[in-house]
C-alpha cells in the first residue's frame, strides 16, 4: 500500500518491524479477497493498487490497468455527463460515496456494482487519494429481478384464473397439438370430468365423439386458419346444445362455449308456435275470405249468364276479374302459409312439390326443375326444410316482383356441398333491390344451416339465387 | 212426342260447406233440365247419410269441410255406387289436398274460380261419361 505512516516518532526498530509486518499482513489480505474488488486511486482518479476480486470482477490484471484512469470501467453514457468525477468529488466533499451502478468489464460486458469509494487523507488532511470496493451484484440482481417476475406472473395468473373460473362460460385452452393446457370449473362441470383428468391430454382423443361435429369442424377451422370461428351443435358428449367461440392464441386456442339447450328449447317451441299460428291464419283465410271469394265470383258469373250481350256485360267481367285476382292472390298468400312438416321429407320430394305448388299459382310462368346426380335421397332434416323453403322464396320472388315468364330450378352436388339454383327471366333485382322481397329471410335460412348465399341479378336480365350448404354429415347418398 | 225418359237426366248430389255457394249452385244446378240436384250435404257425416240413401252420377264435392277433407268421401260414394263420378272444386289448390283428392279417386278436378259454364260443363260430360 502506497499510504504509509508519515510519523512514527521515537518508535523503535521493533515496534516499526511489528508494524510492517501487519501491513503485509493486510496488504495480503485485501489482495487475496475474491469476491470484492479493492483497489485505490489517486487523488486524480488514476489507478495506484489492484487485488485479485478487481481481477476477477473486472477482467484487467493489475499490470495493464495501475496507471490507468477509473473511468474505463463506466459507461460511454456515464463518462460523458462526467459521472466518475462527479463521484470522487462527492468522496471528497462527504467522506464516502455509495451507489449502484452499471459497470463494464474489460471485455466490454457490463455488470450490476455496487460502489463504495472512500476518500483517504493523512493526518493533515491532505487527501492522498480514494480507496474503492467493488462488488459484482448482477446474480443478485437478476435473482430478485426473477423473482419480482415470478410474483407478477403468479398474480396476473391466479387474476385470470380468477377470471376464468368466475365467468359463467365454459373454457378451455389447448395447445398446437390439442393439448388441454386450461380447463375451468364449468367446462368440468358441461363434460362431467375433473380437469386432472383432461389437462395434458389431446382434446380429440379425450372427446372422440365430437370428431365431426359442427363443434369440432369449427375449433378446427380456427387452428388451421388463425381466425376465430363461431359453433353451434348438439354435443354427442352431454347430449346438451353448446354455442360457442374459438379463439387463436400464441400458443393454440383458447375456446369459450355454453349450454345453449334451454335458449334451443326456447326457439322450437317458439318455432311450433309460429307454425301452429301460421297454419292456424292459412286455415282461417281459406275457409273465409278465400270461399267468399270463390263465391263472388261464382255467383257474379250466373249473374253475367243472365246479361249476357247488355251493357251490363263488361262491368261484370271487369268485376269477376278482379275477384279472381284478388281470390288468386290470396290463395299464394294461403299456400305460402301452409307448412308441412317436412323435415323427415326427402329433398328430391319437398322441391319437387314446391316446383308444382309454383305451377299451378302461375300458369303463365313456366318452372322446369332439374335434379342433378348424388342428390341424397334420405330426408336432410333442418337442410332440407331451410333448402326449399329458400326455393320456394327465390320462386315467389321471382313470379311476383320479377313477373318472370320461365324460371329453372335446380338442385345438384358439389363435393360435400348441396348446391341449389334458382335461375329467372325477370325484370332482375339489381344490388336495389325492394325491401320486404324476402332476401333477409333466404340469408337467415341459409345461415341456419351453415350455407352462402349469392344472388345475382342485373336490370332487364332476370336474377339468379345460388344457395350452398353443406350436406349434413353422414348422410347416405 | 216420346218424352226423354226421367233416368236420362244427370243427377247429381253437392257437398259444400259454404251456405252461399252451396245456394248458387243450387240455382244453377235446377235451371238445367237435363240435370237433377238430388242430394245436397255441408259436412262429410251429412254426405254419408246422403249417399246411403241416394244413388247419384256425378258428386260435386268441395275438399276443406268443416269435419274433414272431401277427398275422404270418395271411398264411400265409390262403394256405394262403382259408376258414380266425382267432380271436386277446390278454392286453394293446395297441392297436398289436390294429391290426395286425386289418388283417392277423383274424376277432375277444378278450380273454384272457374267460370260457372265450365263447372256445368264438366259435370254434364262426366254425367254423360
Amino acid at each position: 500500500m502506497s499510504m504509509q505512516p508519515s510519523d512514527f516518532g521515537g518508535a523503535s526498530r521493533r515496534t516499526r518491524e511489528v508494524l510492517r509486518q501487519s501491513e503485509e499482513r493486510f496488504r495480503l489480505l485485501v489482495e487475496g479477497v475474491k469476491d470484492y474488488a479493492i483497489f485505490m486511486l489517486d487523488p486524480y482518479g488514476y489507478i495506484t493498487t489492484w487485488n485479485e476480486g478487481a481481477q476477477r470482477i473486472k477482467g484487467y490484471d493489475s499490470e495493464e490497468i495501475i496507471g490507468e484512469h477509473f473511468s474505463v470501467f463506466y459507461t460511454d453514457e456515464d463518462v460523458e455527463r462526467g459521472h466518475p468525477e462527479e463521484e470522487l468529488r462527492i468522496a471528497k466533499a462527504e467522506g464516502s460515496y455509495e451507489e449502484e451502478g452499471l459497470r463494464v468489464r474489460k471485455d466490454g460486458s457490463t455488470f450490476w456494482a455496487s460502489v463504495l469509494i472512500t476518500a483517504l487523507r493523512d493526518e493533515d488532511g491532505e487527501l492522498r487519494g480514494f480507496a474503492k470496493v467493488t462488488r459484482d451484484i448482477t446474480t443478485r440482481q437478476e435473482a430478485e429481478e426473477r423473482e419480482r417476475l415470478l410474483a407478477q406472473e403468479r398474480a396476473a395468473r391466479e387474476r385470470t384464473t380468477d377470471i376464468l373460473e368466475s365467468i359463467s362460460d365454459a373454457f378451455f385452452a389447448v395447445d398446437r397439438q390439442w393439448r388441454f393446457t386450461y380447463v375451468n370449473n364449468k367446462a368440468e362441470e358441461l363434460w362431467g370430468r375433473p380437469r386432472e383428468e383432461l389437462l395434458g391430454k389431446n382434446l380429440w382423443e379425450e372427446f372422440p365423439e365430437e370428431v365431426d361435429s359442427e363443434s369440432y369442424r369449427q375449433i378446427r377451422r380456427a387452428m388451421e386458419e388463425d381466425k376465430t370461428t363461431e359453433f353451434e351443435s348438439l354435443s354427442p358428449v352431454s347430449g346438451a346444445w353448446v354455442a360457442g367461440r374459438a379463439y387463436p392464441s400464441r400458443e393454440g386456442l383458447s375456446v369459450y362455449f355454453r349450454d345453449v339447450t334451454e335458449r334451443k328449447r326456447a326457439e322450437e317451441s317458439l318455432g311450433r308456435v309460429r307454425e301452429a299460428e301460421r297454419k292456424r291464419i292459412a286455415r282461417d283465410l281459406h275457409d273465409g275470405p278465400l270461399q267468399d271469394f270463390s263465391y263472388t265470383a261464382a255467383a257474379l258469373g250466373m249473374i253475367m249468364l243472365q246479361a249476357e250481350d247488355t251493357a251490363l256485360e263488361e262491368w261484370l267481367q271487369g268485376a269477376i276479374d278482379a275477384v279472381r285476382h284478388g281470390a288468386q292472390g290470396l290463395r299464394e298468400v294461403v299456400n305460402d302459409l301452409r307448412i308441412d312438416d317436412e323435415e323427415g321429407r326427402p329433398l328430391t320430394e319437398m322441391v319437387q312439390s314446391v316446383v308444382r305448388r309454383n305451377r299451378i299459382m302461375a300458369r303463365d310462368t313456366e318452372v322446369s326443375l332439374e335434379v342433378g346426380e348424388g342428390v341424397p335421397a334420405a330426408p336432410l332434416g333442418e337442410t332440407g326444410t331451410q333448402v326449399s323453403r329458400v326455393i320456394q322464396e327465390a320462386l315467389t320472388n321471382a313470379r311476383r316482383h320479377a313477373g318472370a315468364r320461365k324460371i329453372s330450378v335446380s338442385v345438384r352436388v358439389e363435393g360435400d356441398d348441396l348446391l341449389a339454383e334458382v335461375i329467372d327471366d325477370g325484370v332482375g333485382l339489381g344490388p336495389e333491390v325492394p325491401p320486404g322481397v324476402g332476401l333477409g329471410s333466404m340469408r337467415e335460412r341459409a345461415a341456419l344451416v351453415g350455407g352462402e348465399l349469392e344472388i345475382e341479378g342485373e336490370e332487364g336480365h332476370g336474377t339468379s339465387v345460388r344457395l350452398r350448404v353443406p350436406l349434413p354429415q353422414g348422410t347416405p347418398e | 212426342m216420346t218424352a226423354e225418359p226421367e233416368a236420362r237426366r244427370t243427377r247429381v248430389m253437392l257437398v259444400e260447406d259454404h251456405a252461399d255457394f252451396r245456394g248458387l249452385m243450387e240455382v244453377l244446378l235446377g235451371r238445367q233440365p237435363d240435370i237433377e240436384l238430388l242430394a245436397q250435404a255441408g259436412s262429410l257425416v251429412e254426405a254419408r247419410a246422403q249417399a246411403a240413401r241416394f244413388e247419384v252420377d256425378v258428386a260435386v264435392l268441395d275438399l276443406g269441410l268443416p269435419d274433414g277433407s272431401g277427398a275422404d268421401l270418395i271411398a264411400d260414394l265409390r262403394r256405394a255406387s262403382n259408376e258414380v263420378r266425382v267432380l271436386v272444386l277446390s278454392a286453394s289448390l293446395d297441392p297436398a289436398g289436390i294429391e290426395k283428392a286425386r289418388s283417392a279417386g277423383a274424376d277432375e278436378i277444378l278450380d273454384k274460380l272457374t267460370p260457372v259454364q265450365e263447372v256445368l260443363a264438366t259435370v254434364r260430360r262426366l254425367g254423360n261419361a
